[in-house]
């Protein structure tokens, strides 16, 4: 069974991609509400992926998926973003691309494209 | 230097040295002189006279080519010390509109992320319960619909909210005074009887490319805030006229050198102080907090015309009324103009 880490500070974006992503074949999805809690799973779980928000609380983009990369080297990472106070979606994800996330979209993300990147690195 | 307040000097100066002679009887002391030096011949008298002169003289020469050397050192230090003071206000002109901008930035920055996050349950959730098997078909038609709007939300957010500091919308080219004529016409059918609006158009306009759109909000804001600043009721005038700036007159007024459209609302309202001139562009700042203003109009429509390459700017005293002055870029208008 693979396990899936969907981390998000909004709630309602965690419910509905955890609707999502659940029935995605033999998926465990735990969640996580912030870059803290995200890391520390990452460290402890070991997921074989992360769906998460790029820009959460005081951390920048490129650190916390430097962080997420340097918990757990071998899970794939796909960022979303909705952006910042100060940057654009398409920057952020740019920033975390650039970080080394293996897939970047910008939210709202829609569920073909995020499906196809979630199946793509879980094969 | 001072010519009156030299002679001046002068003449004292003269009057002074009469009363002194007198008081010391010159005639005498000179006679008594000549008298105990009566050996003295007349070319020695003959050659002091202009030895002292010569002397006087050069020590007078070098006196005022110090002086006005320390002139020009003062003038210049006084020429350098204005254009100190001239930067240093340009420099926080430009500071209080990087505030500003940064402000809105900020704002549009927040409001894309919250409805980009508001977005993505709907358009998760819509797009499974579309795709999901045994559905009757007038659920799943509704739930077309929803993910239909969700869709068109988000192209709204992705092509119009972007860009918070840009344009929202394509330009197109307008002709001024029929687009006001329009807004001022919607206007005064929203306000009551006892605000009216004039209108003084110049003959020679030209035409101006901005979004349609954007025009209306921002002249609807102005006149909607003017006629809020005139409870008792009064007269909005909107003027239009072109006005060129060479490259000094563009710099003063903060913007390129060229023709513009200039458009000004003039209400007959209370006014404003020089606290609240400072800040009525600023997000957030309103005096109408009470009537549940949100202090963004100005704000929103002076990022917009800032959005046109053009400027947005106010004048006002308590009591005066107050004028703001939209300046857009002339479409038609050569670029190399002069005033």
């Amino acid at each position: 069974m693979a396990t899936v880490l969907l981390a998000d500070d909004d709630p309602g974006v965690r419910y509905a991609l955890q609707r999502l992503l659940a029935p995605q074949g033999d998926v465990e999805v735990i969640e996580a509400d912030g870059c803290e809690a995200a890391l520390e799973l990452m460290a402890t779980v070991k997921p074989d992926l992360v769906v998460t928000e790029a820009v959460m609380g005081s951390m920048t983009a490129i650190d916390y998926i430097k962080a997420l990369r340097r918990a757990c080297p071998r899970a794939g990472i796909v960022a979303l973003s909705a952006g910042g106070m100060h940057q654009s979606p398409e920057f952020a994800t740019g920033l975390a691309s650039t970080a080394g996330a293996d897939e970047v979209l910008r939210k709202p993300a829609r569920n073909g494209p995020l499906l196809a990147a979630v199946n793509e690195l879980l094969r | 230097m001072n010519p009156r307040r030299d002679m001046i000097i002068g003449a004292v100066a003269c009057i002074v040295i009469f009363f002194f002679f007198v008081s010391i009887d010159l005639y005498e002391t000179v006679s008594d002189f000549t008298s105990e030096h009566e050996g003295w011949q007349l070319v020695e008298i003959l050659a002091a006279v202009p030895t002292l002169a010569i002397v006087t003289t050069w020590f007078a020469v070098r006196r005022w080519l110090e002086v006005a050397h320390l002139n020009d050192r003062l003038e210049h230090t006084v020429g350098q010390l204005k254009e100190a003071i001239d930067d240093r206000q340009a420099m926080e002109e430009q500071i209080g509109e990087a505030y500003k901008m940064a402000a809105m930035g900020q704002l549009s920055g927040g409001l894309i992320r919250e409805l980009n996050n508001v977005m993505q349950p709907i358009v998760t959730l819509a797009q499974l319960e579309v795709d999901k098997a045994g559905q009757s078909e007038s659920r799943r038609e509704n739930m077309g619909r929803v993910l239909l709007a969700a869709e068109r939300g988000c192209q709204i957010l992705e092509s119009s909210l972007a860009d918070p500091l840009g344009t929202f919308g394509e330009p197109e080219e307008i002709v001024p005074s029929q687009r006001l004529s329009r807004v001022i016409g919607q206007a005064q059918e929203s306000f009551n009887n006892d605000v009216s609006i004039a209108t003084r158009f110049a003959d020679e306009e030209g035409v101006v490319s901005v979004n349609r759109d954007e025009f209306d909000s921002v002249f609807t804001t102005l006149l909607t805030n003017a006629a809020e600043a005139m409870k008792r009721g009064g007269e909005i005038t909107v003027g239009l006229s072109t006005r060129t700036f060479d490259d000094a007159a563009a710099s003063a007024q903060g913007v390129s050198a060229g023709s513009y459209c200039s458009v000004t609302v003039a209400d007959q309202g209370i006014g404003m102080t020089e606290e609240v001139l400072a800040q009525v562009f600023d997000p957030f700042f309103t005096t109408k907090s009470a009537q549940g203003c949100a202090g963004l109009g100005l704000s929103i429509a002076y990022d917009r015309v800032h959005g046109w390459s053009g400027r947005l700017s106010a004048e006002s005293a308590p009591g005066e009324g107050s004028t703001f002055e939209v300046l857009i870029p002339r479409h038609d208008a050569a670029p190399d103009v002069e005033i």
